[in-house]
């Protein structure tokens, strides 16, 4: 469905004691299309997955991940980062049509 | 994209039609050797430092929870590999982790063709590599191969 937005849905501490760990959780909607189905027609459906996601804490890297087919349809992930300071994370979704989805969440650390 | 339950069936059966090297239980596992040797060359994983936590059975593949976790420091990893090597596709996911991350712990689904033996190997900063294996069985039947892929 190209030029629709998928839905994101993103679970972050609002606020986290400096130094804990805090754990972040994010789904995306996303059919990852893995290029071996046929439609009725018996062509097949072009491979279209996100590949690569990545979330960045105030721009530094927490997590990088290379996604294959294996990854489920409405992929979604969880992970812990290091509340360092206030600001916020910023999660992005690469798309195999080039499209990149973004979204950012705040956090607030004591 | 909007797939009801006929369209499914009758796509399924389009799919085990065309491509008989993906149904039945006659296709066997890709070599879990030689994907690593793809991946890390001639280093061998080691059993051990590396978790997986999977369910020993699940009522179908499309959503299977996995988590995968390293008792070492994210500085110490190098990055995680993924391997389903009952897929068709047999490389799932590879995880680095960066500065920020607080531990080396990453949660998430995947889909599963069939029954099978999902390995995740660990290499460190040391250039070491650790593995670990589970069998799951998809009990999904008959359907198991052509609903892989659905939504």
């Amino acid at each position: 469905m190209p030029g629709e937005t998928p839905k994101i849905l993103i679970r972050v501490p609002a606020t986290a004691q400096r130094g804990a760990a805090v754990e972040i959780k994010a789904l995306i909607n996303h059919p990852m299309e893995n290029g071996l189905r046929y439609d009725l027609d018996g062509k097949l459906f072009p491979r279209k997955i996100i590949h690569r996601f990545v979330c960045k804490y105030n721009g530094e890297t927490v997590i990088d991940c290379d996604w294959g087919t294996a990854i489920s349809a409405n992929p979604y992930i969880s992970f812990f980062a290091i509340a360092a300071d206030s600001g916020s994370f910023e999660f992005e979704w690469f798309d195999d049509d080039g499209t990149v989805y973004r979204q950012t969440a705040p956090i607030l650390v004591a | 994209m909007k797939i009801d339950r006929r369209d499914f069936l009758v796509g399924s059966a389009a799919l085990a039609a065309a491509s008989p090297a993906l149904t039945g239980a006659a296709r066997a596992d890709a070599p879990v050797g030689q994907l690593l040797t793809e991946i890390f060359g001639n280093r061998k994983p080691k059993p051990g430092v590396i978790q997986m936590k999977l369910s020993p059975i699940a009522e179908n593949g499309l959503a299977v929870p996995i988590t995968l976790s390293v008792d070492e420091t994210p500085a110490n990893v190098t990055r995680i590999v993924l391997l389903a090597p009952g897929n068709p596709f047999p490389k799932a996911a590879e995880y680095r982790f960066g500065p920020r991350a607080a531990k080396v712990e990453v949660a998430t689904r995947i889909r599963l063709a069939r029954s099978q033996e999902v390995t995740a190997v660990a290499e460190l900063r040391d250039g070491s590599l650790w593995s670990a294996s589970a069998d799951i069985t998809i009990t999904s039947g008959a359907c198991a191969e052509a609903e892989y892929g659905a939504r």
